[in-house]
């Protein structure tokens, strides 16, 4: 009885813990993906951080079985750890595609999304920023959401001018493109970051009692949206 | 031989009853729902407060309901019909209430059968403030001073949390903090609804045990706990796991400002020693918990339980006088 009383508090802290690491992958990934694509030399780097990654991964399911306090915040937390998952999981996709289609793609096109890539890596560490201020400043945290949203949304819309249209200006899709395999999975990749920082916004409005604004503009913005549905 | 067989077969049945009670008993199912206790920890726990609180607590309580609202204890020539017609009054009502799966109060039920029974013998109800006033003022207030201390002690905690969790971590510093005062609370609740509850199985028996040395007397308490706590040990376990499950909304906080809420109006009225409905004031806590987090409330539900508090009484007082008229003659 003792033990579940009081070691909530360490298994807290320790998935605390977990979930920043976890969290700190993407970026670390991206930056030495970025170096990898670059100099075209396979970078160890990236399958340390795939094993650091898995490990971490299979430590926190396991201190979150064992941490069940309050049903909702575990509920919110196994939420978010999945979402950081999605990150990771089409990271790793951005590495296969990239390598698989380097000598497919014209040089200055490759160049281009090798850029983006360092792009990416800042929105990851972001992201990381984000879940680490969570823990220790409610507002800075919401700040750090607006960045990650406004950088994501920057780097999705330099997508679109390689993902979509030739070069005389014509819109069509062509999924045989390897741009476009990169580009879909660095959108999906970003996608979840964006998703990140919505969970972190969603969970701060759940459990802070300082932050009820929040819950009222989408209140009001739901209301209104039915309004609309019903004229 | 015939008054030591009704003896007998009387204590069983208050046993029972207090076994159906135990069995029922939710105080435990926030510190389940909040995770701060296992099922099994809680239902042993549970087991020994209730045997503490039933014998300590519970005389007092007992005798108001006794000896100041109805003399009809004192009937010794129709004793034994007296006794069984309460019991069933008591069980039909609680019945009835479980069918339409509304919390409703054994104490009412109680109180209910002697006030018809009383009516129905011809025995004048003391309505004054040293009986049945009382217990009615009570009645009355117990689940507004429930519902407004559980109002304000849920502003006053929000107001602290709004000041002091400023993060993630500090919030989650601040749920175990509760978890440990919610435990706290829950024991006193505890107790006090055992020393509260355990008279509706077993004060009509306890002048059956008068005469004797102090243990002789004490039986019946003795018994009443028992079978709370048997009823906790091998039925309730379930209610408290199905609640414990079920509560999801429950944060640490809110459980513990109903539970305190709760706990200090039950534990007045048990040292006063006024018989109150354990589960009415529960429920007003949580309504006064829920209206000061600006949760909407089920008014369809709430007028439901009025008008069932109101009810109670009634209903079980008209079964009581009904089973005496029916059984009257096997005696």
């Amino acid at each position: 009885m003792f033990r579940r009383l009081l070691g909530f508090r360490t298994i807290q802290r320790r998935v605390e813990d977990k979930l920043v690491q976890l969290s700190f992958i993407p970026y670390k990934y991206f930056e030495a993906l970025y170096v990898e694509c670059n100099t075209k030399i396979h970078n160890l780097t990236l399958d340390i951080l795939e094993i650091e990654e898995k490990g971490i991964r299979g430590e926190l399911l396991k201190l979150m079985k064992e941490g069940e306090v309050d049903t909702k915040i575990e509920i919110e937390k196994l939420q978010l750890f999945e979402r950081i998952n999605a990150v990771s999981t089409h990271s790793k996709e951005i590495r296969v595609v990239m390598n698989t289609h380097v000598a497919d793609m014209k040089k200055p096109t490759y160049e281009k999304l090798v850029s983006i890539l360092k792009e990416v890596s800042k929105a990851g560490k972001l992201m990381y920023e984000v879940i680490k201020e969570l823990y220790h400043d409610y507002n800075l945290s919401l700040e750090k959401v607006d960045e990650l949203n406004i950088v994501c949304y920057e780097i999705i819309d330099g997508l679109f001018e390689f993902k979509f249209c030739d070069q005389d200006g014509v819109c069509e899709i062509s999924f045989e493109e390897p741009e476009v395999f990169i580009g879909n999975a660095l959108n999906k990749s970003l996608r979840e970051m964006i998703a990140v920082g919505e969970k972190i916004v969603h969970i701060i409005k759940l459990f802070s009692y300082n932050h009820t604004y929040l819950i009222d503009n989408e209140d009001v913005d739901a209301k209104s949206d039915e309004n609309t549905t019903e004229k | 031989m015939v008054s030591v067989t009704m003896l007998i077969i009387l204590v069983v049945i208050s046993l029972l009853l207090a076994f159906a009670i135990g069995a029922n008993d939710e105080t435990f199912a926030t510190v389940v729902g909040v995770k701060r206790l296992s099922v099994r920890t809680a239902v042993l726990m549970g087991a020994v407060i209730a045997l503490i609180g039933g014998f300590f607590l519970s005389d007092r309580v007992g005798k108001t309901l006794r000896n100041d609202i109805s003399p009809i204890f004192e009937d010794t020539v129709n004793q034994y019909p007296i006794l069984i017609s309460i019991y069933v009054a008591m069980a039909i009502s609680l019945i009835l209430a479980s069918v339409f799966g509304l919390p409703i109060s054994s104490t009412e039920a109680l109180v209910g059968a002697i006030i018809g029974l009383s009516f129905a013998l011809g025995y004048k109800v003391n309505w004054t403030m040293t009986g049945m006033g009382k217990v009615l003022v009570t009645w009355l207030i117990s689940p507004i001073i429930g519902f407004t201390i559980s109002f304000l002690i849920m502003k006053l905690v929000r107001v602290i949390l709004a000041k002091s969790v400023k993060s993630f971590r500090q919030h989650e510093s601040a749920n175990n903090v509760f978890g440990v005062l919610l435990l706290v609370m829950v024991v006193w609740t505890g107790l006090a609804r055992a020393g509260n509850d355990i008279n509706n199985a077993i004060a009509p028996i306890v002048p059956l045990f008068e005469g004797g040395g102090y243990w002789y007397q004490r039986l019946p308490l003795l018994i009443g706990g028992i079978g709370l706590g048997l009823g906790l040990i091998i039925i309730g376990w379930r209610v408290l796991k199905t609640l414990g499950n079920d509560v999801v909304e429950l944060t640490p906080e809110s459980a513990f400002v109903t539970e305190g809420s709760a706990a200090i109006v039950v534990f007045l009225a048990v040292i006063i020693g006024i018989p109150v409905s354990g589960t009415m004031v529960l429920v007003s806590s949580f309504m006064g918990a829920g209206v000061s987090m600006k949760k909407p409330l089920n008014l369809k539900t709430v007028r439901l339980i009025v008008i069932f508090v109101v009810l109670t009484p009634i209903i079980s007082g008209l079964i009581a006088v009904g089973c005496y008229y029916a059984i009257r003659g096997l005696f």
